[in-house]
């Protein structure tokens, strides 16, 4: 199998009371590609300071793509309802960008 | 095997999904408060949660649980945890640079086009102050008969500020990331003076474009000034002054909201984390530069 990796880096920007909207990281440097896929969690770190997950995309082919996704600050991703239990390894993902925002979504547990 | 390494970056910014996506999926990156959780992730019985940890909803409902409106408030007691970013600077109105400011600007220009890759942060250089006031992911006041503390999710750090009437340093011994400060009250506001501050640190990131940072010397000084209007909310102020930088002075003015529900966890810059990202994002940037 050929292998392609690919980095995928996840920075998730809460509105907060102050109005001020702000990420460790700058995103400036994060590209303008958009696409929806959907994946299979590899690995998923639920750390300080960044969320970290991987996830393998299949494409029509059947080539496996493993994509590494660096999220929001675990606080930030708490207030928005993820848990160190929101992802499991083998659970199906599907992520949907649009424009600059991210939508991650969750289908139910399954195993590959 | 064939390896290639692709750059995708989605920025994940907050906003609302359309109702229909929402069915039958959850969903995480968005800000909607009726999509959010209602209940707080705290560790357990009696442990509060964290400043970054409370969306809208949640902290709506914990100004009603705590009484924050009308609660009657001491203006000289400013014990809290309060805000879960900090107050951004100014930057409509950043002072003219002086020529060697000019320099010194352009000199945190980054190396590359899409990234401010010479920020400190990125290595997990102390933030330093004045870039704390900035960006703290949430702060606590605890008084204390001879100094306020002021304590930082960002970093799980604290600063002295030392109200027992000593003055600050004509001639620091050591230049610190946070510097030296001093506290005074006038009337019902807290002035805060600080200096001796490291100039390795920058004042902030630039927000404008996130290319550059705001340097300071080692002659730059701070004026702060916090004062509670009331039990939830908090005025504040930061005046910077750098005569070798800047033309003038530079002011923000802002304000942050009591977080009654939440208590200080912690956020540290992991260096070994930083390496990762760096490796992963900017030094891919570099190559495809």
């Amino acid at each position: 199998m050929r292998l392609r990796r690919a980095l995928l880096a996840l920075v998730a920007v809460f509105p907060m009371l102050s109005g001020v909207v702000l990420a460790h990281h700058s995103r400036a440097h994060y590209g303008t590609e958009e696409s929806t896929t959907r994946g299979t969690v590899l690995e998923y770190k639920w750390r300080n300071p960044h969320v970290y997950v991987v996830w393998a995309v299949k494409d029509q082919d059947g080539k496996t793509t493993q994509w590494v996704g660096e999220m929001a600050s675990l606080t930030s991703m708490i207030a928005d309802g993820m848990t160190k239990d929101s992802l499991k390894i083998a659970m199906k993902l599907l992520l949907s960008p649009s424009q600059q925002r991210l939508r991650v979504r969750l289908k139910p547990s399954s195993r590959r | 095997m064939r390896n290639r390494i692709i750059v995708a970056i989605l920025a994940l910014v907050s906003l609302a999904l359309s109702p229909a996506i929402l069915a039958q999926e959850r969903g995480f990156g968005r800000p909607t408060t009726e999509t959010q959780p209602d209940k707080e992730l705290t560790p357990g019985p009696g442990w509060k949660t964290c400043p970054r940890c409370t969306n809208n909803k949640q902290l709506a409902a914990a100004y009603k649980t705590y009484n924050v409106d009308g609660h009657p408030f001491d203006p000289h007691d400013l014990s809290g945890v309060w805000g879960n970013n900090g107050i951004e600077l100014d930057v409509k109105n950043v002072p003219p640079f002086t020529p060697l400011g000019e320099q010194m600007f352009e000199a945190t220009r980054s190396e590359i086009p899409t990234t401010n890759s010479k920020d400190g942060m990125l290595i997990c250089d102390p933030l330093g102050y004045p870039r704390l006031f900035a960006y703290n992911y949430g702060f606590q006041f605890v008084m204390l008969p001879d100094r306020v503390l002021q304590f930082f999710e960002w970093g799980h750090t604290w600063r002295d500020i030392w109200t027992d009437g000593r003055k600050l340093p004509d001639d620091p011994p050591q230049p610190r990331w946070l510097g030296y400060a001093v506290g005074r009250w006038e009337g019902d506001t807290l002035v805060v003076e600080g200096y001796g501050y490291d100039d390795r640190s920058w004042i902030s990131e630039d927000r404008r474009n996130r290319i550059r940072g705001f340097p300071h010397t080692d002659q730059m000084r701070t004026i702060e000034r916090y004062r509670r209007t009331s039990y939830g909310t908090l005025e504040a102020e930061v005046t910077i002054t750098d005569p070798k930088i800047f033309t003038r002075s530079w002011t923000t003015k802002g304000k942050v909201e009591l977080r009654p529900n939440a208590e200080l966890w912690e956020y540290f810059c992991v260096p070994s984390e930083s390496d990762d990202y760096n490796k992963r994002l900017i030094d891919a940037a570099r190559q495809s530069k």
